[in-house]
């Protein structure tokens, strides 16, 4: 291939290309990258200025030995997709910076192209699409720049400007094929099971619980799952989204730890397990649930797997086969009525249930045995005892706190004596503790609790700071019960959400000074901030998971049964359509001006009197013409000489005082006569006229 | 049996037929399908890679926005080929100008390139004959609705009338993608003089070494006869420059000299030497003859053209020269 320099205007579109394409990737990478970044970029753009050179090829080495080791080493021994990403940046950026001809500008807009794909696969919002549009338009510009003539100055502005139309041009133009591959392209499941996932933690639920750790979420407004219900939907004071069990009790540098026992690992797969039948409240929702890494799903109690690849628990949750990577939409149903474990508890159950530490929190231990022995002298039940606990809670002045104090060594103790001020995760934990110890089966329910319900779509958005922990119960007769001890000290927590729970001079989301939420006080904006939401909601629901499945029904939908081959039909007829209108579109060139009815009429008037050999000549004129044909007809010299005197008439006088249309039906007249008198002399016998013509002659 | 070599010449004699009947020769053609030719290019293999890797890549992560950028950049490839076509289509190519030059000379062929109904850019444009040495390519831009003249450096390799190898017209834009050119045959007429060999004259052999001694005797001795009207074709050194200064018009020196200084150049004056170099030394006598100012006239075999002097004479010479016993190939 031959070396082209660049000119100036590709390399313009070089660089804002390739700082597009970083920009969103910033979010994702390390922060050095960013300093490289402007390093690289600016160097360039001085050796383009003649002020500064390029780069030895030893310091080149140098640089890319260096950038190696950075990457390996913020990658901290694991690749994952972050430092697969650092990767080919710090390569195009390398590129970048030794760009002399039009094959490294290649190089680098295809390293573009690539990490703006990669960076779909961090994040996938309406307004990221939006943005990588305008990529994708930079990109081809710069492409375009790269086979443009060589020019300077003005010319060099002008070039820009032209790459970038172009550009947007053809973009445009590929819409329509774009969107029907979208739609009837066949969409396959994974090739193979991919390992190369982020390595960011993300923030969520954990499988472990100390008190105090779910308050970190609160400063979060990441999204979590959206809801949408079809049909009932049941109140928000009913929104409990179940997601982990924790029944098992340690203590950890005298802090108590809650975690899965794993007795319940064993998971009923749909359909193994036909969905329950119950009298009580049935209702059907889907959840689009982000990436989170683990299997966990969420569901309201009395849960049941819809679909293929998940499953239920014995706890009630439910669980997909594979971790979340992506983002995956999922059917539930449920009846948050139901019993659960009414006949009893299996005795690996109960136990579980009971199981807490021997010693330790010995004020608690006091506290429980006094309610015992109060309740032996009562006779009261389990249940009555578990009002007794919660009305303790209700009366002992405790508050809500989303910065609560640091408590270690008998840390429930230190709350329930001391402190009285803590989070969700305070007083499940506690209330938990106390249950067991006094002998009543408990556990703690880690979940997020409430949601906001959009107005204009009707789906309910659960974010980080909707994280919460509550407690199951079983009582006899009843089965396993849900019982809220946060409910009993900030009763706004469940009926209002966080917010509205958060004492005087608390900030709610603390260091997330960017956030639409918190000023959701402002009407005009909240309302802005709804729409957004649902246009989100819709481009998750509608574009982004428009998988196998969707594609399926939707084919169905439009073709009936046999769908996968008419679609693929359609497909090809489609493309062929669009691509030739495309053409004819494109090339479609102004047509020449059209000759006039009486050209027309004459040049067929031409080929009718070819066989006599009386063709008009090149540049002869009407008059000359009309005598020609005269000497050679000579039994209708008359009409010819009239017909042609009426034809130059028509071309010569002035067109003055007549009427357009006037002229027209004479055109149409003239036209008509033309075409007779051609008719009347091609029928003459050839020989008669040669014979006629012979006349002429002698005479 | 036939041999290896036999065969493909055989198949680039078929291939340049099958090219001349598809686009024969012509002063002026229009691009169209029948001479437009588009392939993908090597970038645009590569980038049919990149699309693969994004789709496999959309596949395992189950990416909808990374399905969306691999169909819209695989729609691109698509209008691009219609854009890379329409780069050429329409384009309207002339030549006419007379060149003539002498073997070994490095001219520049003018063509005329112009379309009305669009633009046209990053036009490659260079002679499909590899061992072209004045192949380095030409690349340029037609507006809209104006004539631009594009000059190809060309070097004169062999005597006779004027044949340009094919031109190649190509292109790439917008995206590189795809390859698309044509192949030109341009009729470029003029006449490619055989290469001057300056040597000092040989007398003509037999009766004109008389007229050749007679010739030298009487160098610088022209007898002036009077002036006439200027003619086309009469040489420059013989104008009365005195004459036109004073503002009487172009008026020419006539002098005696057809007989006095008369020069016959000769083939048979060249014994031993191949038909090549035979005609590059009268070629060379031509030229000095017309520089000094002295009638010449040229003896070929079964060629004699009669002595006289001046432009249209020299040229008519060379011409004679350059076609002599000329086959085109």
């Amino acid at each position: 291939m031959k070396l082209i320099n660049l000119p100036r205007s590709a390399l313009i579109w070089l660089l804002v290309a390739i700082t597009s394409v970083y920009i969103p990737l910033q979010m994702q990478l390390p922060a050095w990258l960013s300093l490289v970044f402007i390093i690289v970029v600016g160097w360039r753009w001085m050796i383009h200025l003649g002020r500064w050179s390029y780069p030895s090829s030893f310091a080149k080495v140098f640089v890319v030995v260096l950038a190696i080791v950075a990457v390996i080493a913020s990658a901290e021994g694991r690749f994952h997709l972050e430092s697969a990403a650092s990767f080919i940046l710090v390569a195009s950026l390398l590129k970048v910076l030794e760009i002399k001809n039009q094959r490294d500008g290649y190089t680098v807009i295809f390293l573009g192209l690539f990490l703006l794909a990669v960076t779909f696969l961090f994040e996938q919002g309406i307004l990221t699409a939006i943005y990588s549009l305008v990529v994708v338009w930079v990109l081809l510009a710069a492409l375009v720049g790269l086979h443009q003539t060589h020019v300077s100055g003005q010319h060099a502005r002008q070039n820009i400007k032209q790459a970038g139309k172009t550009s947007g041009q053809v973009l445009l133009l590929s819409l329509p094929i774009m969107l029907i591959l979208f739609f009837l392209f066949p969409r396959l499941g994974p090739l193979w099971s991919l390992n190369l996932q982020s390595g960011k933690a993300r923030t969520g639920l954990s499988e472990y619980m100390s008190p105090g750790d779910i308050a970190e979420l609160s400063n979060s407004d990441e999204l979590v799952f959206r809801v949408e219900f079809s049909g009932d939907m049941p109140t928000p004071d009913k929104w409990y989204w179940r997601g982990l069990v924790l029944d098992s009790y340690h203590e950890v540098g005298g802090v108590s730890r809650w975690s899965q026992s794993g007795i319940f690992d064993q998971i009923d797969w749909y359909p193994s397990r036909r969905a329950r039948q119950e009298s009580s409240a049935e209702y059907d929702y889907t959840i689009i649930q982000e990436a989170s890494d683990n299997k966990w799903l969420f569901g309201l109690r009395g849960v049941a797997a819809m679909e293929v690849g998940i499953g239920i628990k014995g706890n009630d949750l439910i669980v997909s086969k594979t971790e979340l990577n992506q983002r995956k939409e999922y059917k539930v149903r449920s009846w948050p009525e139901m019993n659960i474990a009414k006949q009893g508890l299996r005795p690996f159950v109960r136990q579980q249930s009971l199981q807490v530490s021997k010693v330790g929190n010995p004020k608690t231990r006091q506290l429980v045995q006094q309610i015992v022995q109060q309740s032996t002298i009562d006779q009261s039940t389990d249940e009555q005892r578990m009002e007794a606990m919660l009305h303790y809670f209700n009366q002992q002045n405790f508050s809500y706190t989303l910065k609560p104090n640091q408590m270690r060594n008998n840390d429930i103790d230190k709350f329930l004596f001391e402190n009285r001020a803590g989070f969700c995760a305070h007083y499940s934990s506690s209330f938990v503790f106390i249950m067991r110890l006094m002998g009543i089966p408990a556990r703690v329910v880690a979940g997020y609790q409430g949601g906001e319900l959009n107005p204009d779509s009707g789906h309910i958005t659960v974010r980080q700071y909707d994280a919460h922990a509550w407690v199951e119960v079983w009582l006899e007769n009843q089965g396993w019960v849900s019982v809220d001890p946060t409910a009993q000290v900030a009763p706004n927590r469940i009926s209002l959400g966080l917010r509205q729970a958060l004492a005087e001079g608390e900030e709610f989301l603390a260091g997330n000074n960017f956030s639409l939420i918190k000023l959701s006080h402002l009407a005009w904006l909240n309302g802005f901030r709804f729409q957004l939401d649902q246009l989100n909601y819709y481009w998750h629901q509608r574009v982004l998971n428009f998988n196998k499945n969707r594609q399926g029904s939707l084919l169905k939908e439009w073709f009936g049964n046999g769908f996968l081959k008419k679609s693929l039909y359609a497909l090809a007829t489609l493309f062929c359509l669009l691509f030739f209108s495309m053409a004819s579109m494109l090339l479609w060139r102004k047509p020449v001006a059209r000759a006039t009815l009486l050209g027309r009429t004459l040049v067929s008037f031409d080929k009718k009197i070819r066989r006599h050999q009386m063709q008009r000549k090149e540049s002869e004129g009407l008059g000359d013409y009309s005598e020609r044909l005269q000497l050679h007809f000579p039994q209708h010299a008359l009409s010819i000489k009239r017909l042609f005197d009426q034809l130059q008439n028509f071309y010569f006088a002035k067109p003055m005082g007549r009427q357009f249309d006037a002229k027209a039906a004479d055109e149409k007249q003239l036209a008509k006569n033309l075409l007779k008198m051609a008719r009347k002399l091609s029928t003459l016998p050839a020989a008669k006229t040669a014979l006629a013509d012979d006349v002429g002659k002698t005479d | 049996m036939v041999s290896q070599k036999t065969l493909t010449s055989g198949l680039t004699r078929r291939w340049q037929k099958w090219l001349d009947r598809r686009i024969p020769e012509a002063k002026e053609v229009t691009l169209n399908q029948r001479s437009i030719f588009i392939i993908p290019s090597r970038v645009g293999w590569l980038f049919l890679l990149l699309l693969i890797l994004l789709l496999i890549t959309a596949m395992n992560y189950q990416n909808g926005l990374i399905y969306g950028l691999t169909f819209w950049l695989f729609s691109v490839a698509i209008s691009a080929l219609l854009f890379t076509y329409r780069n050429l289509s329409g384009l309207k190519i002339q030549t006419g100008q007379h060149i003539n030059g002498f073997v070994g000379d490095h001219i520049e062929v003018p063509i005329l390139l112009s379309d009305q109904g669009r633009d046209h850019q990053a036009l490659i444009i260079r002679w499909s004959n590899k061992n072209q040495p004045g192949s380095n390519a030409v690349i340029t831009d037609v507006e809209m609705g104006r004539e631009k003249e594009c000059r190809i450096p060309f070097q004169l390799r062999k005597r006779g009338r004027l044949k340009t190898p094919r031109l190649r017209i190509e292109t790439h834009f917008p995206f590189g993608l795809y390859k698309s050119w044509t192949w030109l045959r341009l009729q470029t007429p003029g006449i490619i003089y055989p290469q001057a060999i300056i040597t000092p004259f040989i007398p003509s052999q037999g009766e004109g070494s008389d007229l050749a001694s007679d010739a030298n005797l009487h160098i610088g001795n022209d007898e002036f006869i009077g002036l006439r009207n200027y003619q086309t074709g009469d040489s420059l050194k013989h104008i009365a420059w005195k004459y036109l200064a004073k503002g009487k018009g172009l008026l020419t020196k006539e002098y005696d000299n057809q007989q006095l200084s008369l020069q016959w150049l000769d083939w048979f004056s060249l014994p031993g030497m191949g038909v090549e170099e035979r005609l590059s030394h009268l070629t060379g006598w031509v030229l000095q003859a017309e520089k000094e100012g002295r009638a010449y006239g040229i003896k070929l075999p079964q060629l004699e053209i009669k002595p006289q002097l001046g432009d249209v004479h020299r040229d008519y010479c060379l011409k004679q020269l350059a076609l002599y016993r000329y086959e085109a190939d």
